[in-house]
């Protein structure tokens, strides 16, 4: 089952009685599989309730998928084990790396994108999707940073690996707006190269802006604030151009109120509602 | 890639870049027009140990209250530093920092921050402990009535169900920190914040999980030594006996008060000639 063309958010516990009490709750709800990969309590039991009362997307921060050399099997395990319990309607992860060496980052990390590293990663998405029995969605990055020795350009990279892989998008608006404005690049035009067809899901999220030292606006995928203006003006323009897509809002930290989460998945969910009802 | 180079040296580089602050930036990473590479370093550095930090920080309330939140933020950059996570399953990290704080200059000024760490660190695991069956008050009055065999019961451990004994009253300590708490820490507790040189005052506490939530009981001695022989795998026969000998005194219905509300005992065993 894909997600439901509606719009949800992501998952913290400290949300959990709101979530349980809300009459009409969102049309999904989105976890990151690593914090529910304890044996039980609280985390497990809130996903029975979510799997009896809304859809569900696993998003992955911890496999790795952009860095050299082989997947963290036991890892992939893990993934696999809470994807055939809990059953999601959506598993998802990023084109990024977090691991090195034994030692794990808690961050996404850039790879340098050439032909060397395109093959990597689609080694590793095919070995997911094998593992998992289902298409992933692959999450395009937020970067602060670029390698001298990339040949392809991002969006162009992506495309390639979803023709080779078959896998879908998570387009990430969010991290679209940070991207382009860190790296100087035209949203327009990068959201021109993706491979927009294969778009499953959409995120957005805050982001804080910052400064590069000379001055110039440098924009740091924060997770902890309302979806910028510049973000839904380009969520309006995706939707004119593909119709509903299923939308999360990502707010991780600084968490608001339940009430002012649900309010910023409902302005999502109306510009859903407006786009299926245009002509 | 710079063919002098193995193929997959950036990761190694970008890996060291982001750890060791200090180290020059990898000449591998390009140069934003107008920006700094250093200046972008330092969002991945920053991100790299700021949320562990952040995380570890909303697990231990009670010990940036006994700390100071300044005093606790700068430790847990040390021990983020020297102990970053191996795994991308973070429900466990820092499980070693209370071994690490016990060398710190923190626990020589608040010697009771090493088995606060430990309490608050138990409760997160005990968050995620495995699902089991809780006996309840029904299931103590099923028991009941078959008098005889009480003594010999012996019970079975709910995963979430941890008793800690700390030589500091970090159960007291704990429930001092928690919003809404009407009673009042005082140096003469033995430890309260600003209490430079803290007399010990033992205590045990039993960690248990409810349905949607984890709680903390401090014991009186007798409880903690009911309980401890129960742990322990002896029959109920000889906690009761055992706690009813612990000094000061106390009522038998208090320890069957613990036995029955505690939330500790999953499953009641029965000798093995009655099962």
């Amino acid at each position: 089952m894909p997600l439901p063309t509606g719009a949800g958010i992501g998952l913290k516990p400290a949300h959990y009685a709101a979530l349980r009490a809300d009459p009409d709750p969102p049309a999904f709800v989105e976890i990151h599989a690593e914090n529910h990969l304890g044996e039980g309590g609280p985390n497990a039991r809130m996903l029975a309730w979510v799997r009896e009362h809304a859809a569900l997307s696993i998003h992955g921060v911890g496999l790795s998928i952009g860095a050299p050399g082989g997947l963290d099997a036991a890892h992939l395990e893990r993934i696999a084990g809470l994807v055939e319990r809990w059953q999601p309607d959506a598993f998802s992860e990023h084109l990024a790396w977090s691991s090195h060496q034994g030692r794990y980052f808690n961050d996404l990390l850039p790879l340098p994108l050439t032909t060397t590293t395109l093959q990597s990663v689609c080694a590793h998405v095919d070995r997911i999707q094998q593992r998992l029995q289902r298409r992933m969605l692959l999450e395009n990055p937020a970067t602060y940073l670029e390698f001298a020795d990339s040949d392809w350009e991002e969006a162009g990279f992506i495309a390639e690996i979803v023709r080779r892989t078959g896998c879908g998008l998570l387009l990430d608006l969010g991290n679209v707006v940070v991207s382009c404005v860190n790296h100087g690049r035209d949203p327009d035009a990068y959201l021109e190269r993706l491979p927009l067809a294969a778009v499953g899901e959409i995120h957005l999220a805050g982001h804080a802006p910052d400064q590069d030292c000379d001055g110039s606006l440098l924009l740091i995928d924060s997770h902890d604030r309302a979806v910028s203006t510049a973000t839904w003006g380009l969520y309006a323009a995706i939707l004119d151009r593909l119709g509903p897509i299923p939308t999360l809002i990502e707010w991780d930290s600084q968490l608001p109120s339940y009430a002012i989460l649900r309010a910023e998945a409902a302005k999502a969910g109306r510009q859903l509602v407006a786009g299926a009802a245009a002509p | 890639m710079s063919a002098a180079l193995p193929e997959h040296a950036w990761h190694a580089a970008l890996a060291a870049a982001v750890t060791q602050p200090g180290l020059a930036v990898p000449d591998c990473l390009l140069t934003p027009p107008g920006g700094s590479t250093e200046a972008r370093l330092a969002v991945y550095r920053n991100n790299a140990l700021v949320p562990l930090v952040l995380a570890l920080e909303e697990s231990l309330p009670a010990l940036a209250r006994l700390l100071g939140a300044a005093t606790l933020r700068a430790e847990l950059i040390r021990f983020v530093r020297a102990h970053p996570p191996t795994s991308p399953v973070l429900l466990d990290y820092g499980q070693q920092l209370p071994e690490f704080l016990q060398q710190s200059r923190s626990a020589q000024r608040q010697p009771a921050a090493v088995d606060l760490a430990r309490l608050e660190l138990q409760l997160v695991r005990a968050w995620h402990a495995a699902d089991a069956p809780l006996l309840g008050a029904a299931d103590f009055a099923r028991l009941l009535q078959a008098p005889d065999a009480l003594a010999e019961l012996r019970f079975a451990w709910h995963p979430a169900a941890v008793l800690l004994h700390s030589e500091f009253p970090v159960g007291t300590l704990w429930l001092a920190a928690r919003p809404g708490y009407a009673g009042t820490m005082t140096a003469g507790d033995g430890v309260a914040p600003g209490c430079e040189a803290p007399a010990p005052r033992a205590q045990s506490v039993l960690v248990t999980r409810s349905d949607w939530s984890v709680q903390v009981r401090v014991l009186a001695p007798a409880e903690a030594q009911m309980l401890a022989v129960l742990h322990g795998s002896g029959t109920l026969g000889e906690a009761l006996a055992s706690g009813l000998g612990t000094a000061p005194a106390v009522d038998p219905a208090t320890l069957l008060t613990v036995l029955v509300d505690g939330g500790f005992a999953s499953a009641a065993l029965a000798p093995p000639d009655q099962r």
